[in-house]
This record gives C-alpha cells, structure tokens and sequence, in this order.
C-alpha cells in the first residue's frame, strides 16, 4: 500500500512522533485533572478545609521549606503539600498564597526557617555510589498578618490537611479558648496540685475556675471545654444540672474519675460515692466504684525497717498500673507507647434510650487484672499472685461522641445550691448538638506528686486539644483513620469455604468453559465431516 | 475500521480455539486466588489492596506469554505475507491484534471480579477505590501488552519475543523499586517512567490525567514501534 505523504517506515517520522508524546506528557504535569473516586473522597480537600480557607478574611501566606530533589519517598511528599496547597489556594479567594524555597544553599533561608523553628532532617541518598547523609527540609510556616504556626516536619502526608487546617484555623480566630475547671468538692487546687499541667495549658488556652456553688448560674457559655478532674465528695444537684445543661449547649467535658479514695499513709482504699452515676449512665459510660490492679505496673520505693536499718526496695506496685495498650487509631493516644497511671477505676459503656453515640476506647490494662472494691489495703509489700490477676483487660479510658440526652429531661430544675437563691423558671435543654467527651478512669495522674512520668500531662493536653476542636477538623481526621475491617461474625467454616471458593472456583470455572468449547466444536467438526 | 474489526475477530477467536487462553487464565487466576484468599481474613480488612500488590508482578509475566506469538507466528509461519496482499494497514494490523489480546485481559480481570465480589459481601468495600484500582489493572495491562506487542513484531521467534517483552516489562516494573540507588537528578525521571508508580497512584482511588497520559502514551509508543518494525519489514 503506498502513502502519500510520511510513513511509519521512516524513523526521523517515528523521532519526531515520540517527541510529541514526551512533550505531550510534560505538559500533562504542568496542565492536569483528578477525580476522587474513594467513598469518603480521602484524596479531596475536605467541606471543612475549604470552608476554612474561603473564609480568610485577609491574605494568609505559606512559606515551604523543602529541600529540592528529595529522594524518594520525601519527593512524593513534596509533591502531595505542593497539590495539596494549590489546592486549597483554588478554594482561597485570592487569600491564600504558597511558595515553595530550597533553603539548601541559602544561607539567609536557612536562617529564616531556624527562627520559624523548621530544623533540617538527615535523609539517606545515593550519591556516587555510596549511601550519604543529606540534610533535608520539609517544613512550612503559615503567615498570617504579625502571627505565625509552623508545621516543622512533613512526614506523613496523611494528617497534612489535618495539621494544615487546624493551624489556619488558630491563625484566625482571635480568640482564646477557654477551659474551665470544676472547683470544689474536694478537686485538687489549681495553683499547687496541677500547677505544672495548667501551666502549659495556658499556652493555647485561658485555664477558667468553674464553681457552681454559689448563685443560680449555669456553666458560662463561653467556655469550650469543662475539665472534672477528680471530685472526692459527692456533686450536689445544681452541680449536676449545670454540667448537664453544659453538655446539652455542645459543651465538650473531660471526666478525669478516680471512684477509689485511697490512702497512702495508712495503706488503706475504700470507694467512694460521687452521686453521679445516674447522670453519665446517661451519657452513656460509669465509672466503677472499684480499683484496678495490674501486674503490669510501675516500680516504687518502699521504706522498711529491718532491725536497726531503713532499707528501701523497688517494688512493683499494681495498683500503679503502666498501660501498653494504646487505641492507636485515635488522635488523643496516637503515639502513646506507655501510661502510667494511679489507683484508676474501670469504665463501663452503655447505650443510653435514644441516644446517638459512638465509643472509642483509648487504652487498657494488660489481661492480667485484679479488681478491688469496697474497704481494701494496698500496702506495697503484698504477694503477687499471679493467679488472682485474672480480672482481664480493663477499659481505662474511652472517648464518646454525639448527640447526648439531658439526665434532667422531664424533671424539675433542681434547687441552686446556696438555698438563698431561687431556682430560675428556665427550659431545660433535653438533647444535645454534635458533642463528644473524654472519660479516664483516673484523675491522679495530672497532679504535682504523680506527674512524674510526662506521658500522664501529654494525654491531658492531648485530651483538652481534642475536645476543643471543632466538628470540622475531627471529619478531617476522622476521615483519614476509617479502617474497613471484615464482618466480625464470619464463622470459621465459612472462611474456609470462601477461601477454597476464591482459590479454585475461579480456574475451574475456566476449565469448565474451555472443556465447553473444546466439546462444541468437537460436535461441529463431527457433523461437518458427516 | 473494518480491517481492524476483522483481524481483532480472527485473534481473539484463536485465543479461545487453542489452549493458551484457558492456560494462561486458570494459572493467573490459581495464583492470584492463592496469594489474595491466604490472607483476607489475616489482615481482616475489606479491600483488595493484596491483588493489587500481586498483579503488577503476575502481569509481568502473563501478559508477555499472551501476545509473544501475535506478529511473530505469522511471520514464522509466512501468513504475515498473506496478509500483506489485502489492502490493510500495518497499523490496522498492529492495533486489531492488540486489541484480541486485550480483550483476553479484560476477560481475565472479569474473572477476577469475583474476589471484589467476595470482598463487597464479607465487609464495608469502598467501591469507588475497587473501581479505580481495576481501572488502574486494565491500564498497566494494556502498557505491559503494547511492550509485548512491540516485542513480537521485531522477530519472528516466540520465545525471543517473550523473552525481549519479558525484559522491557521487567525494566519498567522494577523502575520504582531501585530509585534509592540512582543518581538524584535522575530518580525523579526514572519514577515517571515507572509503570508502578502510576498503577499506585490509581489503585488508591484517584483517577488523575497525568497517570492517563502515562499509560496511553506507552500504549501508543508501543504500538507505534511496532508498526514501524512491521513497515520495516515489509520494506526488506
């Protein structure tokens, strides 16, 4: 067949065609389209996020420290925060402005980025054939009018909008978040017992006494987070009405229970009562009158006098237990390896009449448990057993959102504790917005004679961070952590069936179409030849 | 078009009239079957993320075996010349036998729906990423078939073909795993070129241009390649 003009033959042709195609595809990076087709749209800027950034109300700049020709894996990072970024710029209303800088041989950037706190990290490289150590960055810093937020250190793309949007967020709102916490009935001070925890809470948050107990007031609704850290005495009703009508506002509380009194001088615990069970039962969790012992458990020094001497031993302590079991799926506990925790009480979950919500464990104990209740001794020196730890995992702690049902729906308002006072005629609010909750089952472990370990503030202030974000950022979170496991109720038989089937069904199935065929044009061939 | 039609019925039916269809889809299936079901319910998550780890590295092998003897036999065995005689294109030639072979890994991978299926019944799949991870198999499919393609047209030994497509496939499958130990104004070129890299970035459930652009570009160099040596031939 003869052509005209050009043929395929001709290999300046094919030179000039192949040409084509790479600037084809050179242009492909520069011009491009993507469509998200996972359930959850994971690969999509979030309704959150693009709310978030269409908002800006002034220009907010990010600055990206990153090191030019990552190796891989950093260069699909790189990649991802310059996709993610456009990305968001498009949604910004000309507000939101990036650049990308290589501060590699700068010395004035390098010196920027020191003073926005975003340190260089050593990857490996291959260069000249030999493995070497390059300094790399990949970090960012969000500007916003005279304030800043760093993102230091990119290294999970995943959680990059999370972080992004959070630290937009906090750019600009322009106020401070306040967090109260519940004094009296015999909660530790403020000042002295929690002095080093409210300290660095302070930092991102203005720390608010709530007291309840004189007046008619109800919680202050400017107040985001309520923090309960370990009452001794029982709440009196007012108290309870106002947490509860606090919680039915969208108010976020953190319950940091201990239902064990324990003392240490006399070595002896007993329970106590905090008359509140009938109310969190119906946020859907108690807190057990009881103490939970853990083999697993922390050292301690014990004095004891042997003849003329004092000698001091290490002994493990069960009643101290060392937590290992961490919920690592959740934001509060992400990067916990070990908790140290104090006398804790277990929790209980439940499901309340009508109520929407979803619990999230946080940690446990190990299987090895013991469980004390009533009037107990925990002198140090005791036995281990092993055999009485045979209480099994205990939930510690566990977070719980949604939409909560008021204890107080259908009932009076109660009586204002200082009797002067009149109980106000008010509506009470019977169900709650969108709202979530922490429940540790100790309170101890924030205070100045315990604090001792570090984790222990680490997932207070995590537990505080949680609770005072907004709905927005938790779908964002909450979005990037969906795992999708199987059905649980899968019987073995029924897994060995659906392994075999897969397996062999279908080649068989292949088989059986091939023998099909083969057998008809068999037949065919017969009745041609008759 | 007709031509194309008319050589696309021919090949796609001698698949099925010799045993190499049915070898190539009960072995692929076997092993994928086997390395997919041995850990469903071990990793106990509903995704099909094992058979899209596995497949990559099958196609490597399979689709080779699929078009070795497309351009090849027929010029071992002198019919390429009968075909020369009728008013057809070398491309018309080259793209109707390419499509016969790709109509046979979409059979396959229709047979390999029934794991999705599985999956969808055992637990809560995300459809919309299963989808995309399929689109991303038939994508990479059809690239490592255009290098197949490719290959049997420049010889008329099946065994060479296999071999030469086994080579190349193998270079562009194994492109993103020896990043670290290339030079770094290089690494992020050699990751392009990755068939890997773009079947990942689909599989995830983002249909994106530039992964597109990627496939069809090789599955149009390939096949334009194998046009040229198809013209050269004839020119001899």
């Amino acid at each position: 067949m003869k052509r005209k003009t050009w043929s395929i033959s001709s290999v300046s042709n094919l030179l000039i065609i192949v040409a084509i195609v790479v600037v084809v595809n050179l242009i492909g990076l520069r011009i491009f389209g993507r469509a998200d087709l996972t359930e959850n749209k994971i690969y999509t800027l979030s309704k959150a996020s693009r709310r978030v950034v269409g908002n800006l109300e002034d220009r907010l700049t990010v600055k990206a420290y990153f090191t030019k020709d990552l190796p891989p894996p950093y260069n699909a990072n790189a990649r991802y925060v310059q996709d993610a970024l456009a990305d968001y710029r498009s949604y910004g209303q000309g507000n939101f402005l990036f650049e990308f800088v290589d501060p590699a041989d700068e010395e004035k950037l390098q010196q920027e980025a020191q003073r926005y706190r975003i340190q260089p990290v050593q990857v490996n490289v291959m260069e000249k054939d030999q493995v070497q150590l390059k300094r790399a960055y990949m970090g960012l810093v969000l500007i916003f009018g005279d304030k800043h937020e760093t993102i230091p250190l990119v290294q999970d793309v995943r959680n990059f909008e999370y972080e992004m949007t959070s630290a937009i967020k906090r750019l600009t709102s322009d106020s401070i978040p306040k967090v109260g916490f519940l004094g009296g009935f015999g909660t530790p001070d403020l000042g002295q017992d929690m002095r080093a925890l409210t300290t660095a809470l302070s930092k991102h948050y203005q720390v608010v006494p709530v007291s309840t107990l004189s007046g008619n007031q109800l919680i202050s609704p400017d107040i985001g987070v309520l923090c309960i850290v370990q009452p001794k005495e029982p709440l009196d009703e007012w108290t309870k009405f106002a947490i509860d009508q606090f919680i039915m506002r969208g108010g976020k509380v953190g319950w940091f229970l201990n239902k064990v009194n324990a003392d240490v001088q006399n070595s002896m615990a007993s329970g106590i009562q905090l008359g509140i069970d009938d109310v969190t039962r119906q946020y859907g969790f108690t807190v057990a009158n009881n103490l939970v012992m853990d083999i697993n458990a922390s050292m301690i020094n014990v004095q004891q006098q042997q003849g003329f001497m004092i000698i001091t031993n290490m002994v493990r302590y069960p009643a101290f237990p060392r937590i290992l079991d961490f919920n690592t799926d959740q934001p509060i506990v992400k990067d916990f390896k070990e908790l140290a925790l104090f006398f804790p009480s277990s929790i209980d979950t439940m499901t309340p009449p009508g109520g929407q919500l979803e619990f999230t464990p946080l940690f446990r104990t190990s299987e090895l448990t013991k469980i004390q209740a009533g009037r107990f001794d925990i002198i140090p020196m005791g036995q281990i057993r092993r055999e009485d730890f045979n209480g099994g995992a205990k939930m510690l702690g566990a977070t719980i959102t949604g939409t909560f049902h008021s204890a107080y729906a259908g009932k009076q308002v109660p009586q204002p504790t200082d009797t002067t006072s009149v109980a106000p005629g008010r509506d009470i609010i019977t169900i709650s917005p969108e709202t979530r909750m922490v429940v540790i089952g100790d309170g101890n472990f924030v205070q100045g004679q315990f604090a001792f370990g570090g984790t222990g503030q680490v997932l207070f202030l995590n537990s505080v961070d949680w609770l005072s974000q907004d709905s927005d950022l938790m779908s964002i979170r909450s979005r990037e952590t969906t795992i999708r496991p199987l059905k649980p109720d899968i019987s073995d038989a029924t897994k060995q069936t659906v392994k075999y089937a897969n397996m062999f069904g279908p080649p068989a199935l292949v088989l059986l179409l091939g023998a099909l065929r083969w057998t008809a044009r068999r037949n065919r061939r017969k009745g041609g030849i008759r | 078009m007709h031509n194309i039609s008319y050589i696309f019925r021919r090949e796609f039916r001698s698949y099925f009239d010799s045993p190499i269809a049915y070898i190539v889809l009960m072995f692929f299936l076997m092993i994928s079957g086997y390395f997919f079901m041995s850990n469903l319910f071990l990793l106990d998550q509903a995704n099909l993320r094992t058979l899209f780890g596995i497949v990559p590295l099958l196609f490597v092998f399979f689709i080779p075996a699929i078009s070795m003897r497309l351009i090849a036999e027929e010029k071992k065995s002198g019919t390429i010349e009968l075909l020369f005689t009728y008013p057809i294109r070398d491309s018309e030639i080259v793209i109707g036998k390419y499509l016969a072979a790709l109509a046979l890994i979409v059979v396959l991978l229709l047979f390999s729906i029934i794991y999705a299926i599985t999956v969808s019944l055992l637990g809560d799949m995300d459809v919309g990423q299963t989808f995309s991870g399929y689109l991303g198999l038939f994508l990479m499919g059809a690239a490592y078939l255009a290098i197949g393609v490719f290959a049997s047209s420049i010889t008329e030994n099946q065994i060479v073909a296999f071999i030469v497509a086994l080579a190349i496939s193998f270079f562009f499958f194994i492109l993103d795993k020896i990043l670290f130990f290339v030079p770094l104004s290089l690494a992020n070129i050699l990751e392009y070129l990755a068939i890997e890299y773009h079947f990942q970035s689909i599989s995830r459930g983002v249909i994106d241009t530039r992964n597109i652009i990627y496939f069809l570009s090789m599955i149009f160099v390939g096949l334009l390649l194998a046009s040229h040596a198809l013209s050269r031939r004839k020119g001899d």
